[in-house]
């Protein structure tokens, strides 16, 4: 079976994300800080006008995340956006699975994509260019990271 | 690989220990004979040595050649019958069906998702396989499947319905518990095996998932000693001899079942002597090699029981999906005797074609169960009072087999994988395939071509088709045709078929040009006038328009929505080719192709999949993602080896998107599509372009609504002229199949850099008195260029911002919801 890697098999690196107490928490996720801005946490309420449908596939997500499971959290996401292919949030937490699997120019694309969808979502947007800025850094472009936190700055 | 390899090695250190073992054997006997020889007369001695001498060099001679092909024999049955277990096909999955809170309801959606699943109708839900539906609910009693997230064991779902949606779900488990859900699907139905070496189709089973009665009544009728026999029965072949000789032909083989396993690898009907003596040989080795248990599990799974298509059905675990569209442990014991019954003779007892020859037969085999005593008087009144039970519906959703888009799937693999691993391991491959939306695709092609050859008369039969559904949010092959035959699984158009695309490539000159929005807007004036274009070895090229008229300038949204052939080049010609190329390859179309200016024109060409990927970038929103037709891979033991994620990439700015867009939805309101807006119930925002080719051999559409992007070519494999445009052949089955899938409204981002406009202009092009006017979406950048008509009344309103409206998707709706906020205070404050 060794012949039948796919091409879409992510080589998850075995290295620990660095844990870092001190930074600010989104939904579980730690953020790397942006230089000054404030990060914006969501309402407790999580998503005021989710479906329960997505909601539950958002739990099982979030579920198989924690257990650093990146298929399986990606999978539930896919299957939620299969159901709302225009909900914002769904593209952003799939974004932070391809962050987590250190795919910077994966999870760039699709915090583009829910930024696209999010529309007056300011919070969603904000994280979206946090993200987007920090897997810029990430992937050694200072610049494009630079350009999305003038963006958190002035917006 | 390896394992395979040495496995091989393995066989043949066996045989040649067999070899050695047979030699010996020969030389003993030489020696046992040889004592015997001192105790006769020197005369006789003599006489019987010469014999000897002689006889036993004849024996050899006879003997070394029959033991050699024993060995042979062995050697090849053993290795059918190992070979047997490893070489496993492929299964290849639909979708499954996701059922969901909240969800519109269906109910003739999801009757059929079930038909096909074979699930039957028992209001007491008291078996695996069934449902119960009422005017308020349903519950399904759900097989086990496998999931890639999951095993979902044996379960009761009850879906309870409020206002034609899902308002509740339950799910009972084996244990009984009862726990609320949000979400629970059917499992996919298998439609296919990925096994081209041959087209023998089987669906495993072990010998413990075989229900007992039928094993029993298949030793009772074919075999009732096999559990005593050898191999063969000698009792039985002088019985059949006896009968053979006294009806003067063969009318009893007197076969164990381990012979007719034998025969089975070896599918020859041919009824010699010679034959039947190999076949006894074999069978005694096999005996000799393997247990009773092995031979019969083989026997279930090998056996030839009938033959849809060019599918050769074998095995009783795809003969009971084929027959009543269920697993084997789901049937009754009359279905169980038919299959016994059809085995017997698959051709003689097809209870499809011969219902009454395969009934009585089924019920002497009940009979024999009964007088054999596995079954008691009353399961057999039962069971013989029974119908024959074989579902049409089912054996037809069992040949429901995709052949165009498993054509699909099968590329994908081979990608990823060795040709040897999809032959022989067994994957579970779980597709992207929506078999409703592949009826809906299917049904408008069968229905519009009839029609459009009838009205048109054109010659029945001559036209052709490939089309293609995607969902344009994430890629997915929903549904595929390769030929307006759908079960015709010879040349895939879908993917093989390259046509030249027409005015399908259009909207990537327009989508150049809008990218440029301190050039051009959708209001920016063209000019549709004679252009002739001089290109270096090749005479000069002079296109025209379709109606061989010049319009003079038009606005760039109307060259478009119009399909206006010298406005598009004399654009694409200020713009560049090369950056018009540059566009088409950026969204999508990666192969090579020359950049000569005819490519503005479409002559390119693509098939279906091509123009799809394409389009599928307008579509997304901007993004581009790789066309998928598998979701997951699980091996054999139902692990999961490998996921196909969503991955895109923005190719596309959202404002631009959003301008191409907003032409495209142009072409179906008022352009070259607005034909296939008949029929439609609801407005869905509906996005396309047509496309026709010179001498009208091709007609093409591609459009879009919010969920799902079809492209449809129709045209002729002589590829000689149908007299179709786009609009009249491929537009036509484009929206009959979107009609009958569950469309969702093509909503267009308009984000804050696009404004809502009144555009003023004037039709006589001398006194420009700007006293037309309509709403069309600029952008900000835009707001200054000077080829805009009336564009001095554009800049008044620069300075009365409050005249200014952000662009909304229904300019019909109510005037008090538009926002009135300042476009300068949403864009700088």
């Amino acid at each position: 079976m060794s012949a039948c890697i796919s091409r879409n098999t992510i080589d998850v690196a075995t290295q620990e994300p660095a844990k870092v107490e001190d930074r600010t928490v989104i939904n579980g996720k730690a953020l790397p800080l942006p230089d000054d801005s404030v990060v914006l946490a969501e309402p407790l309420t999580g998503e005021p006008e989710m479906s329960p449908v997505v909601k539950s596939l958002l739990a099982d997500a979030r579920v198989q995340r924690n257990l650093n499971n990146w298929d399986a959290a990606a999978n539930a996401l896919e299957r939620a956006l299969r159901i709302e292919p225009r909900n914002a949030t769904l593209w952003s937490r799939l974004a932070e699975i391809r962050y987590d699997q250190k795919e910077w120019k994966k999870a760039i694309q699709l915090a583009a994509k829910s930024n696209t969808l999010a529309k007056s979502n300011e919070n969603l947007r904000r994280q979206n260019w946090i993200l987007m800025a920090s897997a810029h850094e990430a992937n050694g472009n200072s610049e494009k990271a630079r350009k999305y936190r003038d963006k958190l700055k002035t917006y | 690989m390896s394992k395979k390899k040495s496995k091989k090695v393995a066989k043949k250190k066996k045989a040649a220990k067999a070899i050695n073992t047979q030699s010996r054997k020969s030389k003993a006997s030489t020696r046992s004979k040889a004592k015997n020889k001192s105790t006769t007369t020197s005369k006789a001695r003599r006489i019987w040595g010469f014999i000897w001498f002689w006889g036993l060099r004849a024996s050899l001679v006879v003997l070394i050649p029959v033991l050699a092909y024993t060995v042979y024999l062995d050697i090849s049955i053993r290795k059918q019958f190992e070979g047997q277990k490893w070489a496993l096909p492929a299964h290849v999955y639909t979708r499954p069906l996701e059922l969901y809170l909240g969800q519109k309801f269906d109910s003739t959606l999801i009757q059929a998702e079930l038909d096909e699943l074979g699930y039957v109708d028992r209001p007491n839900l008291d078996r695996v396989g069934s449902f119960s539906a009422t005017d308020s609910g349903l519950a399904i009693y759900q097989r086990e499947f496998r999931f890639w997230d999951g095993l979902r064991p044996r379960q009761i779902i009850r879906l309870s319905l409020a206002g034609g949606r899902i308002q509740t779900i339950t799910v009972q488990t084996p244990a009984g518990e009862v726990r609320p859900a949000e979400i629970v699907r059917l499992e996919p139905r298998l439609f296919g095996s990925v096994s081209p070496l041959s087209h023998e189709d089987r669906k495993l089973l072990r010998l413990d998932e075989v229900p007992p009665l039928l094993i029993a009544g298949l030793i009772a009728n074919e075999d009732q000693h096999f559990y005593q026999h050898f191999g063969i029965n000698p009792m039985g072949i002088a019985r059949a001899m006896f009968l053979n000789i006294r009806a003067g032909r063969v009318v009893q083989g007197g076969s164990t079942l381990t012979q007719q396993l034998v025969k089975n690898y070896y599918l020859s009907a041919e009824q010699s002597y010679r034959r039947k003596f190999v076949e006894m040989i074999m069978a005694m080795l096999l005996e000799f090699h393997y247990s009773k248990d092995d031979i019969l599990q083989a026997y279930l799974n090998e056996v030839f029981l009938g033959q849809a298509g060019n599918r050769a059905i074998h095995g009783f675990g795809l003969a009971s999906e084929y027959f009543y569209g269920r697993p084997l442990a789901e049937l009754e014991l009359h279905q169980l005797a038919s299959l016994v019954a059809i085995n017997n003779g698959p051709s003689r007892y097809n209870p499809i074609k011969h219902p009454k020859r395969a009934l009585e037969r089924r019920n002497l085999v009940l009979k024999t169960m009964m007088s054999e005593g596995h079954i008691d008087n009353e399961q057999y009144q039962t069971a013989i009072a029974s119908k024959l039970g074989v579902s049409g519906n089912a054996a037809s959703a069992a040949t429901l087999s995709y052949p165009s888009f498993m054509g699909f799937v099968r590329d994908n693999l081979k990608a990823d994988y060795q040709q040897d691993d999809l032959l022989s391991d067994g994957l579970e491959i779980h597709t992207t395939l929506n078999p409703r939306i592949q009826q809906s695709l299917e049904k408008a092609v069968r229905s519009e071509l009839n029609s459009i050859e009838k009205v048109r008369n054109i010659n029945a039969g001559s036209l052709q088709v490939a089309a293609v559904v995607l969902r344009t949010d994430n890629g997915e092959v929903a549904a595929m045709l390769g030929d307006r035959n759908a079960s015709f699984s010879g040349f895939n158009r879908a993917l093989k078929s390259k046509r030249p695309v027409g005015s399908l490539l259009k909207p990537f000159v327009f989508l150049t040009a809008l990218e440029q929005p301190s050039e051009y807007s959708l209001a920016s004036l063209i000019d549709d006038e004679p252009i002739t274009v001089r290109q270096k070895g090749s005479p000069d090229w002079q296109p025209q328009n379709y109606d061989g008229l010049p319009h003079g300038q038009v606005m760039l949204i109307d060259a478009l929505s119009r399909s206006y052939n010298l406005a598009t080049v004399n654009l694409g010609m200020e713009l560049g080719v090369p950056e018009v190329a540059e566009t088409i390859r950026r969204v999508g179309y990666e192969k090579n192709f020359n950049e000569l200016p005819s490519i503005l024109l479409g002559a390119l060409p693509m098939s279906v999949m091509d123009v799809g990927q394409l389009y599928l970038s307008l579509a997304s929103g901007g993004f581009k993602m790789p066309i998928k037709g598998v979701r997951s891979v699980l091996t054999n033991e139902n692990e999961p080896l490998a996921r196909y994620s969503l991955d895109i990439e923005q190719v596309i700015e959202p404002e631009f998107t959003t301008l191409i867009n907003y032409a495209l939805q142009e072409v179906v309101r008022s352009g070259t599509a607005r034909s296939v807006l008949t029929g439609f119930k609801f407005d869905y925002g509906l996005a396309g372009k047509t496309g026709t080719t010179d001498g009208y051999r091709d007609s093409w559409f591609a459009g879009f609504s919010g969920n799902y992007l079809t492209v449809i070519w129709v045209g002729r494999d002589d590829n000689q002229p149908t007299s179709l445009t786009g609009s009249s052949g491929a537009a036509k089955v484009w929206a009959k199949a979107m009609q009958n899938i569950p469309l969702e409204r093509l909503e267009l981002n308009y984000g804050a850099d696009v404004l809502n406009k009144e555009i003023h202009y004037s039709l006589d092009p001398v006194d420009r008195d700007c006293s037309l006017s309509r709403r069309l979406p600029v952008l900000v950048d835009s707001l200054t260029i000077e080829n805009i008509p009336c564009n001095e009344l554009l800049k008044y309103d620069l300075d009365h911002d409050d005249e200014l409206q952000h662009f909304e998707p229904l300019p019909n709706s109510e005037p008090g919801r538009r926002k009135k906020k300042s476009w300068w205070k949403r864009v700088f404050g």
